[in-house]
């Protein structure tokens, strides 16, 4: 690559001769070049060394290829996700606080949308968001191809600014609904699948169960939902009387902003927080018929 | 908001007689996206296709169908009819009334969005 560029600089030289010093010329290629070079070489090595041990120690034969560049290939679907999602605005003006206005980081919203991937596909599915905010969570969805997200908000003016972000950002399917999730009537099991970061219920006590309970009432598929690490033990038996299994697929530590000083002093809080699969209870029944 | 929300939504205020919503346009824009088979077909089972068809029929487009057509798959005008019906329409300005004679409540549409909030009297 260097050597065709300093060719090519070579021959403009010889056409029309300048005062333009080609050594240098010659030299700056290739120092640009060469840390290029060693910078994605270095990245490379780095992600194959430090993530999937079990594809990239020993790489003898064409499958081990195969892995090797479908995993370089995720890893570059990642960026590209999250350099989407990172176009998402924050929450416009001050978050109102009784509502537990809290945006999801770009970060974590990618790693939410992965591990999703990693449980089903989520091509041509209905999907949907309760308490959207700003969205992120939508986009995320929007990015694989479902057939389309319903995101339900309560705040109007935040609703519209998410209509409006999410339009300029992807032509494609979805709708945003103004309702108070505490007393929406949902036609029941219209919709596959439910993505959402409800409430922490830290204002308003239990209001991350009634969120629940209408998701799993909505839903005919899996319920994804973000919550304190605190509630565990209580969700998993709320799960459990619902005739729903439940799975923890991560831990997180939450960003909590500043904005929420009056229940935290320091200056950036963390919450301990779990990424729950809420899945559907019917592989026993399924086994009684055959 | 587009007629599939339509096909969704249900009076908050009552129990019964709470579906489908009256629908009242006063503007609709229509906005064009990318025609997806498969993701069409698989659409179709899950809908309320007797509520949509209704709807569709009464703002004006009477010669949809009132019933899917045998050979959906191979039907591709009536497709992308139902394309622009559910996926470009978008209802901007306008009213949605519950159906029960009893409550009437209106639900308004603003700048696309509907809102279904209830006062808190009403909850």
């Amino acid at each position: 690559m260097n050597l065709i560029i300093s060719t090519i600089n070579n021959v403009d030289q010889t056409r029309n001769p300048s005062s333009f010093n080609i050594n240098q010329m010659v030299m700056w290629n290739i120092l640009i070049g060469l840390t290029l070079g060693i910078r994605i070489l270095a990245y490379l090595a780095f992600h194959l060394i430090s993530s999937p041990p079990e594809t990239c120690k020993q790489i003898t034969n064409l499958n081990d290829f195969y892995d090797y560049y479908i995993f370089i290939l995720n890893m570059i679907k990642k960026k590209q996700l999250e350099s989407f999602l990172q176009q998402v605005p924050d929450f416009e003006g001050k978050p109102n606080w009784n509502l537990e206005q809290h945006m999801t980081p770009p970060s974590f919203a990618t790693e939410i949308i992965q591990l999703i991937l990693n449980e089903e596909s989520l091509e041509n599915l209905i999907c949907a968001d309760f308490g959207c905010g700003t969205g992120m969570l939508t986009a995320g969805l929007l990015c694989c191809n479902v057939a389309h997200v319903f995101a339900y908000e309560f705040d109007q003016k935040v609703a519209q600014d998410t209509l409006q972000t999410l339009q300029e950002m992807h032509d494609g399917a979805f709708d945003l609904i103004i309702t108070n999730i505490k007393h929406h009537k949902f036609p029941s099991q219209k919709v596959d699948l439910i993505l959402m970061n409800p409430p922490f219920g830290t204002k308003e006590i239990n209001i991350d169960t009634v969120f629940l309970l209408q998701a799993f009432q909505h839903s005919k598929g899996n319920v994804y939902s973000i919550h304190k690490s605190s509630t565990r033990q209580y969700l998993e038996k709320l799960a459990l009387e619902n005739k729903r299994t439940f799975k923890v697929l991560k831990e997180f530590q939450f960003p909590l902003p500043k904005k929420f000083m009056k229940y935290h002093k320091k200056d950036l809080a963390f919450t301990q927080v779990d990424f729950i699969k809420f899945g559907i209870l019917k592989q026993k029944e399924d086994k009684q018929e055959i | 908001m587009r007629l599939l929300v339509h096909n969704l939504l249900m009076c908050n205020k009552c129990d019964k007689n709470n579906y489908p919503l009256k629908i009242e346009v006063n503007k609709s824009v229509i906005m064009e996206l990318e025609f997806k088979k498969d993701a069409i077909l698989k659409l179709i089972p899950k809908l309320d296709f007797e509520v949509l068809s209704n709807t569709v029929r009464e703002l004006g487009f009477k010669q949809f169908p009132k019933q899917i057509p045998p050979n959906v798959e191979q039907d591709l005008a009536f497709l992308k009819d139902l394309h622009r019906v559910l996926f470009e329409t978008h209802i901007m300005d306008g009213q949605l009334t519950c159906p029960n004679p009893s409550c009437k409540r209106n639900y308004p549409i603003t700048n696309g969005i509907p809102n279904m909030i209830l006062t808190e009297d009403e909850q």
